[in-house]
C-alpha cells in the first residue's frame, strides 16, 4: 500500500514525493549514525541504555520541597533544568557537547564567522552558574529574600544510597 | 452540493484539530509551562539538532523565551487556535498555527534542555491539515505516526535494549526512582513480580513493531488507534512521562475511513 500511495503521489506531486523519499532516506541514514539530527526523526521511547544507577532530584529551601508545590509539567521542567545546571556545575571547565558539535560541524579554522555566531547563540557556557541559579530563586514557592539558600538534593536509590547537596548561590540584590 | 460535501470533512477535522490543540494548549498553561510562565529561563539547549541550531542561531527561541516575546507567542497560539475553530476553512489561519506551534515546541524544548518531542504531534497534525488535497495530508500523517512508533522499536533493536529484560526494569526504576523509597508504593509490586512488567513491556514492543504492517494495510488501524491511547496513557501513569502530548495524532487513524465513505456518497 505504501509503495502504491507513494507512486500515486509521484504521479500527482513530484516535489512532495521527493520530499517524502528524502525523509525516509534521511531517517535511515541518521538512525544508522545514531544521532538526533532533526526533531521529527527521533522517537527512541526509552531505547537508550542507562549508564548510571537510578537517582532523583529535589529542590529544597529550609525544610520544604519547592518542587512539590509546582504543577507536574512545571516540576518536570524545573527538574530537567536543575539537572542541566548540575551537569554544567560539575564540569565547568569541560567543553559542552554543543561546543564540541559546533567545532566538528563548523571548525573555527575553516568557518571563523559562522563558528563565532553559533558559539554565541548555541553554546551555553557563557551563562554562568550564578546567573542561571538566579532563575531558580525566581520560581514560585521560593523565598528569595529569606535567609535560607536553595539546595539541589540528589538522592541515589538501591545500592547507590548516597545523598548529595548542591547550593544554588543567591542572586545579587 | 458536491462541493459542499467535499469540504465538509475538511471543515470538521480542522475544527476538531483546533479544539483538541486548544485543550492541549490550555493543559500546558494549567501545567505552568506556557512560555510566559517560564520566567525567561537561562538555558536553551539545541542539542545536535539542525532545526534548533538554525532557529537559535537566528535568535528566535531566545526572543520567544524573553519577557514580552513569550507573551506574543502564547497569545498568537491561543488566538490562532480559537480562530481555527471558528474559521476552519481559512488556509492562512491553519498555516499560521503550523508556524506558531513549530516555534512554540522548539522554544519550549530548547528551554526544557532535553528534546522530548511529544508536542510534535500537534505540529504534524496541523501540517497535515494545511496540505491540499486534504486526504493526502492525512495519509501522510498516518504514515508518519506509523513511522514514529515503528522506529521506536528500531532504535531499541539498534541499541540492543529490546532484548534486555534488565533494561525493561531499569526504565521503571529510573522513572520511579523517588517511589522506590516508599515501601507501600505500587512500583514494588512490579519489582517483586517482574514478569508482570515484562508482559507489559514486551507487549508494547510488539505493538510498536506491528506498525510496520500498517505501511501495507489499513486493517490494523483500530488496533493502532486503541493501542495509542493504552500505550501513551500507560506511559503517563506508570512512567510519569509527558509524551502523551502526542496523542492528538490519533486522528490520523480515524478520518480516512470517514473520508472514503464520504467519497462513495458524492
Amino acid at each position: 500500500m505504501c509503495v502504491k500511495d507513494w507512486w500515486n503521489l509521484w504521479q500527482k506531486r513530484k516535489g512532495l514525493a521527493l520530499a517524502v523519499l528524502a525523509f525516509v532516506l534521511g531517517q535511515a541514514y541518521f538512525s544508522f549514525k545514531g544521532v538526533e539530527t532533526f526533531p521529527w526523526l527521533h522517537f527512541g521511547m526509552f531505547s537508550a541504555p542507562y549508564q548510571s544507577p537510578p537517582e532523583y532530584l529535589d529542590l529544597e529551601q529550609g525544610l520544604h520541597s519547592v518542587l512539590k508545590e509546582l504543577p507536574a509539567k512545571k516540576r518536570e521542567f524545573v527538574v530537567q533544568n536543575a539537572k542541566f545546571w548540575l551537569q554544567r556545575h560539575q564540569n565547568e571547565t569541560a567543553q559542552s557537547p554543543v561546543a564540541e558539535a559546533i567545532e566538528q560541524r563548523f571548525p573555527s579554522a575553516k568557518f571563523p564567522q559562522v563558528h563565532a555566531l553559533l558559539h554565541k547563540n548555541l553554546n551555553q557556557n557563557h551563562v554562568s552558574s550564578a546567573e542561571s541559579a538566579a532563575w531558580f530563586y525566581s520560581l514560585e514557592g521560593v523565598n528569595s529574600q529569606g535567609p535560607d539558600l536553595l539546595l539541589i538534593r540528589l538522592r541515589g536509590v538501591g545500592e547507590n544510597r548516597i545523598t548529595e547537596y548542591y547550593t544554588l548561590p543567591k542572586p545579587n540584590p | 452540493m458536491k462541493h459542499g460535501l467535499r469540504k465538509r470533512p475538511e471543515l470538521f477535522w480542522r475544527r476538531l484539530a483546533g479544539f483538541l490543540l486548544l485543550l492541549l494548549w490550555f493543559r500546558q498553561g494549567w501545567g505552568g509551562v506556557w512560555l510566559s510562565q517560564l520566567g525567561s529561563p537561562p538555558f536553551a539547549n539545541p542539542e545536535a539538532d539542525w532545526l534548533y541550531w538554525l532557529l537559535q542561531a537566528l535568535g528566535i527561541p531566545q526572543f520567544f523565551l524573553g519577557s514580552w516575546g513569550s507573551w506574543v507567542l502564547d497569545i498568537a497560539l491561543g488566538l490562532g487556535l480559537v480562530m481555527q475553530c471558528f474559521f476552519p476553512l481559512k488556509a492562512w489561519v491553519v498555516r499560521l498555527n503550523v508556524l506558531s506551534w513549530l516555534l512554540y515546541f522548539v522554544s519550549y524544548y530548547a528551554a526544557f534542555t532535553m528534546h522530548n518531542h511529544g508536542l510534535i504531534g500537534g505540529f504534524a497534525l496541523q501540517l497535515a491539515l494545511s496540505i491540499k488535497p486534504f486526504s493526502l495530508g492525512l495519509s501522510g500523517l498516518r504514515y508518519y505516526v506509523l513511522w514514529m512508533h515503528a522506529s521506536a522499536l528500531g532504535w531499541k533493536l539498534a541499541r540492543g535494549t529490546a532484548w534486555s529484560p534488565q533494561h525493561a526494569l531499569d526504565v521503571l526504576t529510573h522513572q520511579q526512582a523517588e517511589a522506590l523509597h516508599d515501601a507501600g508504593h505500587w512500583v514494588h509490586f512490579f519489582l517483586e513480580n517482574p514478569w508482570v512488567w515484562w508482559i507489559g513491556w514486551y507487549s508494547a514492543l510488539i505493538w510498536q513493531g506491528m506498525h510496520l504492517l500498517g505501511f501495507f494495510t489499513r486493517k490494523l488501524d483500530l488496533v493502532f488507534f486503541v493501542g495509542l491511547f493504552v500505550f501513551h496513557i500507560g506511559n503517563l501513569l506508570l512512567l510519569d512521562t509527558t509524551f502523551s502530548d502526542v496523542l492528538v495524532v490519533a486522528l490520523a487513524y480515524v478520518p480516512l475511513a470517514w473520508m472514503d465513505r464520504g467519497k462513495t456518497h458524492t
